[in-house]
């Protein structure tokens, strides 16, 4: 089972990589985003105490996510391999913000 | 007076409330008892990640199932929490509510949940959120929208109080 608390290392890549059409690499080694996306019921406060909780983010960094996901609808919090962005994103769901995943075009 | 949270030693919890927070806190372990087994509440409880169908499967096959008992993990922490609240004698018709350290992150998330799954149920949009103005008083709509903020109030009070430990 998991726990929402149990912190893991944040890998934010500045840049995501961006694959070409003849990239050959495996789906799996494709990276991930983990995205959050807005619902009007959930407190900014908790999205951003969540987001520092999850990822180890800074409070401006995860204020400044958090508007992204109030202004526009979603952010992307996070991006690297698929494993663990889907472990993100089941700790996003059991703190229940609405977080879904997308490989990187 | 106010809801208010005294952080006690090891990070516990004291929560004090008067009596209809209290009454609306005693609804939420009973509305995340059945929030599953509704379509709507579920979907956005237990939501789907991916855009592909083959994906969302396994998903519910191999992680819904640990979402929906640590779901229930919560839901039980806070009630058993609320079964053992006692009466505020000195701040008048309050209640008093004591959350252990480790019960703290399963409160933040049921009270979410319950603000939620009202939300899902009586389809509570962004403006409903942000509208002072009842516009249909005494209806089962205004009386969820209304417990989503008395809820809100207490969840913003606990977020504060974990912020503390970041």
């Amino acid at each position: 089972m998991i726990t929402p608390e149990s912190p893991s290392t944040p890998k934010v890549l500045e840049e995501p990589a961006t694959e070409s059409a003849t990239d050959s690499r495996p789906a799996l080694a494709r990276p991930w985003n983990v995205l959050v996306l807005n619902d009007p019921i959930t407190l900014m406060s908790y999205v951003t105490m969540v987001l520092m909780r999850l990822f180890g983010y800074p409070k401006p960094q995860a204020e400044k996510l958090m508007l992204e996901v109030h202004e526009k609808g979603r952010s992307i919090v996070w991006t690297g391999g698929r494993e663990q962005a889907e472990i993100y994103v089941q700790k996003l769901h059991a703190y229940h913000l609405l977080a879904k995943l997308e490989p990187v075009e | 007076m106010q809801p208010k949270i005294v952080v006690r030693k090891q990070g516990d919890l004291s929560l004090i409330v008067p009596e209809p927070f209290y009454e609306v806190l005693k609804q939420v372990p009973v509305l995340l008892g059945s929030a599953l087994e509704h379509p709507r509440m579920r979907d956005r409880l237990l939501p789907e990640p991916y855009d592909d169908g083959e994906a969302n499967a396994e998903w519910r096959r191999h992680v819904s199932p640990d979402l929906a008992h640590l779901f229930e993990s919560g839901r039980e922490i806070v009630n058993s929490d609320l079964l053992r609240a006692s009466r505020a004698m000195s701040i008048g018709r309050a209640w008093q509510v004591e959350i252990p350290a480790s019960h703290h992150t399963a409160w933040m998330s049921s009270l979410n949940a319950a603000r939620l799954a009202l939300g899902e149920l009586h389809k509570v949009t962004q403006e409903d959120m942000e509208t002072l103005e009842s516009r249909d008083p005494g209806s089962e709509r205004e009386y969820a929208i209304l417990r989503i903020h008395l809820l809100g109030w207490i969840e913003e009070l606990l977020v504060t109080a974990a912020r503390r430990d970041l």
